[in-house]
């Protein structure tokens, strides 16, 4: 069992920085995802953890142990990648047996925990093929068998669903979740489906251009976003935001956008003062809604698209002159009639209200409330 | 789907003249290799004289023997054939060997002087054989080693292991480096990685070097006749070059069936090898490490 | 850099070096060292017989130089390179274009194309013989019946040596050519001709404006391939010709042969040899230039043509997602 710690590391490629002085403390036990578009550095941090690939600076530590001078094959930790990269010229068996073998793991030992584990992950009968005539689910199973069959200390997952389709995915998730809870080893998964986030990790990291942009649990990602790049990037559909400015006159504040003025309460008006400039108001497709139950008002606008999903609808409202409009979505029961060219207001309560300042860093609501 | 009138010409001109192009002269040296000697002379190739049949190939092979004044020929080709089998099996597996590791290292790491070190694998491909035979020549002169298979065997590897180390440079690369990650991570250490899963994966390109080099060892001319031309250890080419009509001791046309028959038979091992591994060779792309440069 | 980096990165390094550092010094020794070696050889006056050499400098060079048979050997060597570089390059695309097409046998015609690059340049010279022998010649067997030509008509003449051989030698290194071509038919992007086919663009015009363009990189290749082969051949030009009749297809190589272990005018040999070499690597040098000069352009437009899938390896490499 490992917790595994990430100080300052960095990796330089020759023109881009891949990595860029990245914190993070993962528990013992955690499932932690890494979440981030593609070409964040994702998938070098979890080989440099892995130790096939070495961070340009900065430390990792298992445990509170330096691990510099560990090679990959020393660190137990077991690894899933997004190619599956299952051994093609071995069978099944002998791609799963493959770790106990070069631990010199007696034969029946190893017998008894591939036959194990194939039971585990069901894949029992296909142990005697070889990889070339397996489905995408199947293979994918393998590679997971590869990496529980020898107990690891650290599971490392390198967007290991991106190949199946959507239905296969769904049930994946929830298998590697079970797993999880079963094996109690710590998981480190990364992927840039912001829902396989939400749904599996106990923490998630946020990463743009291999940065961090938050740390946390799935509903402080989702419900207090640190700025507007994980605001953007956790919700589906994400987040509307708009560029505006704080307007006072005769004791009442405003936010005033380009095309949208929404009036806002004093809180939040406290807390734009404290913040000078630009501000971004940001209000989730769920946060809105067209009924006048909610305050403050958005304004009127004019239906401009509408999409049934069947348990859902998304409608999307333009603010402005016709060829120059605002879009902002808005998530509305199914059945609910729109026709495009209508004009609807949109209202939303402060719980839903977000403000970041101009460099996209939230300024409410703050941590304070968060429970 | 329907083939188009174009589509259509291309294969029925195409396919003949392929096929033709081949097998033609081929065919011409085959059909030479069966016929008496003196029915060639008198009636040329494209006759279906009395007479035909294996006896050329017995002559060459030292089996029979038939009224010629090549007295001591026959038996060089079947010594040819003995010295080109050994120093061509011993060149491939030292080729293969060196230029796999070779491969490895120059399409899995980087490191400083590398593209410059690919470079000059390029160029020696592009040095003349006949411009390193002359200090060889001389070398091995002195050392009392013309005449010998060492000699001979050393030679053949400055040729073929820079060329082969190229083309499995490109072949390393090519391999999802993924596969080698998952076996690290799965507990080998480097060397068991590259022994484990690497070289497995590898195989149809190592096969393909393999053959390429035992192809160029066992093909080889001017190496073999200025290195063991006339002595024990002379190499299957200079033997059945004894026999060409454009050698001075060949005389005209007089060993043109016994040329035929030794030529076809000097064919077999490089065509079966070559159907054995001909898929494999398509996949060696020649120019790849050229395009691996510089990043 | 921390130590993580050092350490890691130095076992990286420390394990391709090794094997690099070893290949290189079994190179050193076995052809850096001669190579040297025919150097200092090229720099003196050697009789073999009297056993006597005197350092002569630059001279032998210079006595090449002069040499009107070594200036036209040179010349020969070259006409022969682009001969057989433009027809090998153009017969090895027509294989490769009658290969891509599907028709019954195609595997068996597919693996019989490559046996005349498996069979060695004395069996191409054999072969070749009984088509242009003039006694016995097939080349003569079906023309001179038809009154084309007389009996004992001399294919290989002063004036047509040269082609012949390289005729014969463009028929041995074809296949090389064709497969090459045929590995990059194979990654035509079969979309686009579909779409031309809707289009209702014609055969040849398809030809013209998918297949040619995507070729063009392997036409860059098999240049390379062709001409470094050719450059460098001696096999077949010894078997069928030896360089004759007189010096009608006596190449810089063959030359070089007869100074050296004709004359055994070893130092004379040694420099010709040298000069051979520089024409080389000055081919080489082009190529080479426009070889990596494609690929830069290929970086900047992205996902351009790529002859193999080694582009993919190289990607995973350097860009981390």
């Amino acid at each position: 069992m490992s917790a595994v710690v990430l100080q300052h590391l960095s990796r330089r490629y020759r023109e881009t920085t891949a990595v860029d002085s990245l914190d993070l403390e993962i528990a013992d036990k955690e499932f932690v995802v890494v979440l981030g578009p593609s070409g964040c550095g994702k998938t070098t941090i979890l080989n440099m953890i892995a130790g096939v690939d070495a961070p340009t600076s900065g430390h990792i530590l298992f445990d509170g142990r330096p691990t510099e001078q560990i090679p990959p094959e020393k660190r137990n930790v077991a690894m899933v990648f997004q190619s599956i990269a299952l051994y093609p010229h071995k069978t099944v068996y002998e791609n799963i047996a493959f770790p106990l073998r070069m631990a010199k793991a007696t034969r029946a030992g190893i017998d008894e925990r591939v036959r194990l584990t194939a039971k585990l992950l069901r894949i029992g009968d296909l142990l005697n093929r070889s990889p070339h005539e397996l489905s995408g689910g199947e293979r994918q199973r393998v590679a997971l068998g590869r990496a529980v069959v020898r107990d690891p200390d650290v599971f490392l997952f390198d967007e290991p669903l991106s190949a199946l389709d959507a239905k296969l995915r769904v049930e994946m998730r929830v298998e590697i979740k079970k797993l999880h809870e079963r094996l109690g080893s710590t998981f480190i998964y990364v992927t840039h489906d912001q829902v396989e986030a939400l749904a599996m990790a106990d923490r998630i990291a946020v990463l743009e251009r291999g940065k961090l942009r938050q740390f946390g649990t799935p509903d402080e990602v989702y419900r207090r976003p640190a700025n507007t790049s994980v605001a953007r990037f956790i919700g589906s559909p994400s987040m509307n935001l708009m560029n505006g400015r704080l307007v006072e006159s005769a004791g009442k504040s405003a936010f005033e956008g380009s095309r949208i003025s929404v009036p806002i309460d004093d809180a939040m008006a406290a807390a734009a003062r404290a913040r000078q400039g630009e501000l971004i108001l940001g209000v989730r497709p769920e946060g809105l809604s067209t009924n006048s139950s909610g305050l403050p008002l958005l304004g009127e606008g004019r239906v401009y698209a509408v999409e049934p999903l069947g348990s859902d609808q998304f409608v999307d409202v333009a603010y402005g002159a016709a060829d120059d409009a605002e879009l902002i979505k808005v998530r509305t029961r199914p059945d609910a009639r729109f026709r495009v060219g209508d004009a609807i207001s949109l209202n939303a309560s402060p719980p839903d209200i977000y403000l970041f300042d101009g460099a996209g860093r939230r300024i409410f609501p703050s941590d304070a409330g968060y429970r | 789907m329907k083939k188009t009138v174009g589509e259509r010409a291309v294969l029925w001109i195409g396919i003949p003249l392929v096929t033709a192009w081949t097998f033609v002269p081929i065919l011409a040296m085959a059909w030479a290799s069966l016929m008496p000697f003196n029915a060639l002379m008198n009636g040329g190739l494209l006759q279906w004289p009395s007479g035909m049949g294996l006896t050329n190939y017995k002559a060459v092979l030292g089996i029979a023997t038939i009224n010629q004044i090549f007295g001591g020929q026959p038996m060089a080709v079947a010594r040819g054939f003995f010295n080109s089998a050994v120093v061509s099996i011993l060149v491939a597996i030292i080729a293969t060997a060196m230029a796999t590791v070779g491969g490895y290292a120059f399409g899995r790491f980087r490191f400083p002087y590398r593209g410059t070190l690919l470079f000059v694998l390029l160029s020696v491909r592009v040095l003349p054989p006949i411009a390193v035979l002359i200090p060889y020549f001389v070398i091995l002169s002195a050392l009392h080693l013309v005449g010998t298979y060492f000699g001979l065997i050393v030679t053949y590897l400055t040729t073929v292991v820079p060329l082969l180390t190229w083309m499995m440079t490109g072949y390393f690369a090519s391999l999802p480096i993924e596969i080698e990650r998952a076996a690290r991570i799965d507990g080998c250490g480097r060397l068991q990685a590259l022994w484990h899963v690497t070289i497995p994966m590898a195989s149809p390109g190592i096969a393909a070097a393999f053959a390429i080099a035992f192809l160029t060892a066992w093909n080889e001319l001017l190496f073999g006749i200025v290195l063991t031309g006339g002595t024990a250890k002379q190499t299957l080419s200079p033997a059945l070059l004894a026999f060409s009509p454009t050698m001075p001791s060949g005389g005209a046309n007089l060993g043109m069936t016994l040329f035929a028959a030794g030529s076809v038979l000097s064919a077999v091992p490089p065509l079966v090898l070559a159907l054995l591994v001909q898929r494999y060779i398509t996949r060696l792309n020649v120019a790849d490490p050229v395009t691996l440069q510089g990043d | 850099m921390s130590a993580v980096a050092k350490s890691l990165a130095r076992s990286d390094a420390r394990f391709a070096l090794t094997i690099v550092a070893g290949l290189v010094l079994v190179n050193t020794i076995i052809f850096i060292l001669p190579l040297l070696y025919a150097a200092w050889i090229s720099f003196h006056d050697r009789d073999v017989i009297l056993h006597t050499q005197a350092f002569i400098g630059f001279g032998n060079y210079r006595r090449i130089l002069a040499s009107s048979e070594a200036i036209a050997a040179i010349l020969l060597s070259l006409k022969f390179t682009v001969l057989v570089a433009v027809a090998s390059l153009l017969i090895g695309l027509g294989i490769a274009l009658v290969l891509n097409e599907e028709f019954p046998g195609r595997r068996l015609l597919r693996a019989a194309v490559l046996l005349p690059w498996a069979i060695s340049e004395v069996a191409t010279a054999t072969a070749w013989m009984f088509i242009v022998n003039p006694t016995f010649g097939a080349l003569t067997g079906v023309l001179h019946p038809l009154g084309l030509v007389e009996a004992n008509h001399a294919w290989i003449n002063a004036n047509t040596a040269l082609y012949w051989v390289a005729l014969a030698f463009v028929w041995h290194i074809t296949p090389l050519c064709a497969f090459l071509f045929l590995a990059a038919l194979q990654t035509a992007p079969e979309s686009l001709y579909q779409a031309a086919r809707i289009d209702r663009a014609p055969a040849f015009q398809r030809f013209l404006h998918i297949t040619l363009p995507h070729l063009r990189p392997t036409v860059m290749l098999v240049l390379v391939v062709v001409t470094v082969e050719a450059f460098r051949s001696f096999d077949l030009l010894f078997a069928m010709t030896r360089g004759g009749p007189g010096t009608a297809s006596q190449t810089f190589p063959m030359l070089i042969f007869r100074y050296t272990f004709e004359f055994s005018r070893y130092g004379l040999g040694a420099a010709a040899s040298y000069i051979l070499v520089a024409i080389g690597m000055a081919i080489t040098t082009v190529y080479y230039f426009v070889l990596t000069r494609r690929r830069r352009l290929v970086k900047i437009d992205g996902a351009a043509a790529q002859p193999s899938g080694t582009r993919l390896a190289t990607a995973e490499k350097t860009a981390p997602s």
